[in-house]
């Protein structure tokens, strides 16, 4: 029955995908300095653009001992103002350890190549109280970062470098707050991107970044003594919606 | 083209390149450059001079304002606030007392040589002779990494340790027998030759994390795989448990290649080999506790025929162990580590109460310890800021704190009034 | 370990880069998907630093991948598969034989980017779960760890047959990183086109 079942099942789909294939594609005047977030670019004024994607990451043994990793899920946003300008903003999450940013970007774009300066503000929460651990976090940090970029008619390549300074962080383990130094510098990151049409007018974005921090904000809510800078790098895939 | 395959050749190279992971190796100036081996051992009474709190005349900026210079079966260990520490080793020629050895930062990598010297003026002679003085200028020099020493250092006693502190029962206890794997000590966590290292450290006891084998072996090791952090990469992996004894021993090595020991090794190893007076078996499963149980009672048995001060406890670290201890004959004369609560521990008939650090100080229950009976301790674990070290020692009435920066405790505890 | 996997993507990036500068020889394609089988050697690089004695490092494995191909250069898939990392006999002080094998059952998600006219590059990220067997005295031990941050780079050749099947090569590259194991591949695939 569950053979027949699948036969029957695996026949329908494929018919179903071929049929879907069948479709031509329209007169291309595709740019794709028209549907980038990561290639710096003029927005459209009020326009907004939306990506989601996933990034996995390998954290240093030191910080994660017993090895829990999971995808870290993201949610881009960029909101298209006057004079160049556009507000970005991300939403990170690993379902215990979050991270909001919101900040300006100011856009300049000659030819094929791209200049994008900016400053997010970021929140980060996070709580962990499970497997022996009993300990949250919350802070306040700042991205100021620089984006180059390069494109083709249907590809773009953008290198970002970000610093980050904690302006503020408060962790709790149990009943004790501990209280981190404010106002330090914390490292920076730096990541390549490939923005790529992918269907139709989608754009396919691939990344990966090289965090060089002291404090890697994911692994935030397990405190830690550790006063050493560690390499940790991300690999992502996102879609631009 | 030939830009295409030089970058995948370049891809190659990154792929299959050599990684290690970053270590903290123990600094050197070259194989001829260490004479304390040159040098005279010193005698009991020199070495008690020696001890004490001393302020740092020269390069406070890096080590702060005082030191305490603490002896140790292998060495003498000198430390600061901040989690910076010398492991040193001195000897004597004529009148001059030489003390060499290396300093590292607990918290992070820096690490550097150190030579320095107390001149026949400077305190040499009464330490020689081990007629007492307060005069004692130790001079000398610290560098960065293999480099050598060029940067200078001074340290004026002032006091030695208090007698009120030299008397207390306190236990300084290093975690995992002494030291993390990923603090990148040059040791393995939970191995002898951790266990031998950590006195350096100014550990006085330890605490380690007993497992059992398929085939019923009790052996010391931390995680419940088998995996690259604990241990070099060999063929085996999964529960830990899972392998018989034979099969662990063949083919798993620690980090730093050292055999995973078992309890019996290890407790055998701390009576005959070191002058620690606390083991903390940490129960990592309950199925292990009747197999621990004997080795505990033969360790302790052999302990007091060597005449040692040592105790040795079984932690119970959750119900499950609690529940496999109280069904064990005669559990009330085992002596254990309560990490419950306060009723639990009484149930048990524990010796320790060994509640989590972040619990806070806990004075009165600390001193409902106390109340049972005079001889139980009360413990905590496992506390790692300087800050929070330094509160719990001011304000706690613990018997002793567990540790990864041993070096920073006994700081905090032997610079106490 | 983590600044030379950055630079390692980056010139992954690089190379994808500077193979896309060649003519663009895209017409129109149509939205389509396909089936691909692959088999071949497989090798595992021996980083083993204890117990290492006798290994067999050399193997046959599988893959079967499943591709989203949208019209242009980039295709999406998922990838499974099962590989033999290693086998390594040992024999104990009483004469008796040891044996233990490890193989590993990959699930990644993969991005495919053709380069030119039927070469592909590709990465990959996932799932493993990989199974250790020891044997010894007619006993079996089988253990189980799940591996959650690995990866895979490949670069492929595929010939179209006609308008539904396809065959070609493949070459890649694993990185399972629980326990640091490393293995490449190159196989002969087959595919079907829908």
């Amino acid at each position: 029955m569950n053979l027949r079942f699948t036969f029957f099942f695996m026949v329908m789909l494929c018919g179903t995908l071929m049929l879907s294939a069948q479709k031509t594609v329209p007169n291309d005047t595709f740019d794709i300095k028209n549907h980038t977030m990561q290639f710096p670019r003029p927005h459209k004024l009020w326009g907004f653009k939306i990506s989601a994607g996933l990034s996995m990451v390998q954290p240093p043994k030191d910080l994660l001992e017993n090895s829990y990793q999971a995808p870290l899920v993201n949610i881009h946003m960029i909101f298209g103002l006057p004079w160049n300008l556009s507000l970005e903003s991300n939403v990170t999450t690993l379902v215990v350890s979050n991270q909001l940013t919101l900040g300006p970007r100011f856009t300049y774009l000659y030819k094929n190549f791209g200049v994008k300066a900016g400053w997010d503000f970021a929140f980060i929460y996070g709580q962990l109280r499970q497997a022996g651990f009993d300990n949250s976090l919350a802070g306040w940090a700042s991205y100021p970062n620089l984006s180059v970029g390069y494109k083709l008619r249907k590809m773009s390549f953008t290198l970002k470098g970000e610093l980050m300074i904690v302006t503020r962080s408060t962790s709790k383990t149990g009943e004790n707050e501990i209280y981190r130094p404010t106002n330090f510098f914390n490292g920076g990151t730096l990541a390549f991107y490939i923005e790529q049409r992918i269907h139709k007018n989608k754009v396919f974005v691939i990344g990966i970044k090289d965090n060089y921090e002291k404090f890697y904000w994911p692994t935030w809510m397990i405190f830690t003594t550790f006063n050493r800078y560690y390499h940790v790098p991300e690999l992502s895939f996102a879609w631009i919606l | 083209m030939k830009i295409k395959t030089l970058y995948l050749a370049g891809i190659l190279l990154f792929l299959f390149g050599c990684n290690k992971d970053a270590l903290v190796p123990i600094p050197s100036a070259g194989p001829s450059s260490s004479f304390i081996t040159e040098t005279n051992p010193l005698g009991k009474p020199s070495k008690e001079i020696m001890e004490g709190v001393y302020q740092v005349t020269s390069g406070s900026d890096k080590f702060g304002e005082y030191m305490v210079v603490k002896w140790n079966p292998d060495g003498i260990l000198l430390t600061c606030k901040n989690g910076l520490h010398f492991i040193m080793k001195a000897g004597h020629l004529d009148s001059v007392v030489f003390v060499q050895g290396y300093w590292r930062d607990g918290y992070s990598d820096a690490t550097g040589l150190c030579n320095m010297y107390i001149s026949k003026s400077e305190g040499g002679a009464s330490i020689v002779s081990g007629a007492g003085t307060t005069n004692i200028l130790i001079r000398g020099a610290y560098g960065d990494n293999n480099n050598l020493p060029d940067q200078q250092l001074t340290l004026q006693y002032l006091r030695p340790i208090s007698d009120k502190i030299k008397n207390a029962n306190f236990y300084i206890l290093g975690h995992r027998a002494g030291g993390r794997n990923s603090d990148r000590l040059p040791v393995s966590e939970n191995s002898l030759a951790m266990v031998k290292f950590t006195q350096q450290l100014g550990t006085t006891g330890v605490e380690v994390d007993p497992r059992i084998s398929s085939d019923g072996v009790a052996f010391i090791y931390h995680d419940a795989d088998i995996n690259i952090r604990l241990t070099q990469k060999g063929p085996l992996a999964g529960d830990v448990s899972a392998y018989t004894w034979l099969q662990l021993s063949t083919f798993v090595r620690l980090i730093h290649g050292e055999k995973i020991p078992s309890v019996e090794e290890l407790l055998t190893y701390v009576v005959d080999s070191t002058e620690l007076r606390f083991v903390y078996l940490d129960m990592k499963s309950a199925e292990a506790v009747p197999v621990v149980i004997p080795i505990q009672q033969k360790a302790i048995q052999r302990a007091k025929e060597k005449g040692r001060d040592l105790l040795i406890v079984m932690g119970i670290p959750n119900t499950d162990v609690l529940n496999a201890l109280l069904a064990y004959p005669d559990y009330q004369n085992v002596p254990t580590l309560c990490e419950l609560s306060i009723d639990d521990f009484k149930q048990a008939n524990s010796v320790v109460w060994a509640p989590r650090w972040t619990l806070g100080t806990q004075n009165d229950l600390v001193q409902q310890v106390h109340d049972l009976n005079a001889k139980n301790l009360a413990v905590c674990w496992t506390i790692d800021s300087p800050g929070w070290i330094r509160d719990f020692l001011n304000q706690g009435h613990f018997d002793g704190l567990l540790t990864n920066y041993p070096y920073v405790v006994a700081y905090y505890h032997y610079i106490q009034e | 370990m983590g600044r030379k996997l950055f630079i390692t993507l980056v010139l992954v990036c690089f190379t994808l880069a500077v193979f896309s500068q060649q003519k663009d020889s895209v017409k129109v394609r149509l939205n389509h998907y396909t089936l691909t089988v692959g088999g071949g050697w497989t090798h595992f690089i021996n980083n083993l630093e204890y117990g290492d004695k006798n290994i067999q490092n050399n193997f046959a494995g599988v893959s079967f991948k499943f591709y989203w191909e949208p019209e242009y250069r980039v295709s999406l898939g998922l990838e499974s598969g099962y590989y033999h990392l290693f086998k390594v006999k040992y024999q104990a002080k009483d004469n008796s034989t040891a044996e233990i094998n490890r193989t590993v059952v990959p699930l990644l998600l993969l991005v495919r980017m053709r380069v030119v006219d039927n070469f592909y590059l590709g990465a990959g990220i996932g799932l493993a779960f990989i199974n250790n067997k020891a044997s010894s005295g007619g006993k079996e031990l089988i253990t189980k760890t799940t591996s959650m941050s690995n990866y895979e780079v490949s670069g492929a050749y595929i010939y179209p047959l006609n308008k539904y099947f396809l065959v070609g090569g493949e070459c890649k590259v694993f990185r399972f990183a629980n326990l640091n194991d490393w293995m490449y591949s190159i196989q002969a695939t087959f595919a079907v086109k829908f």
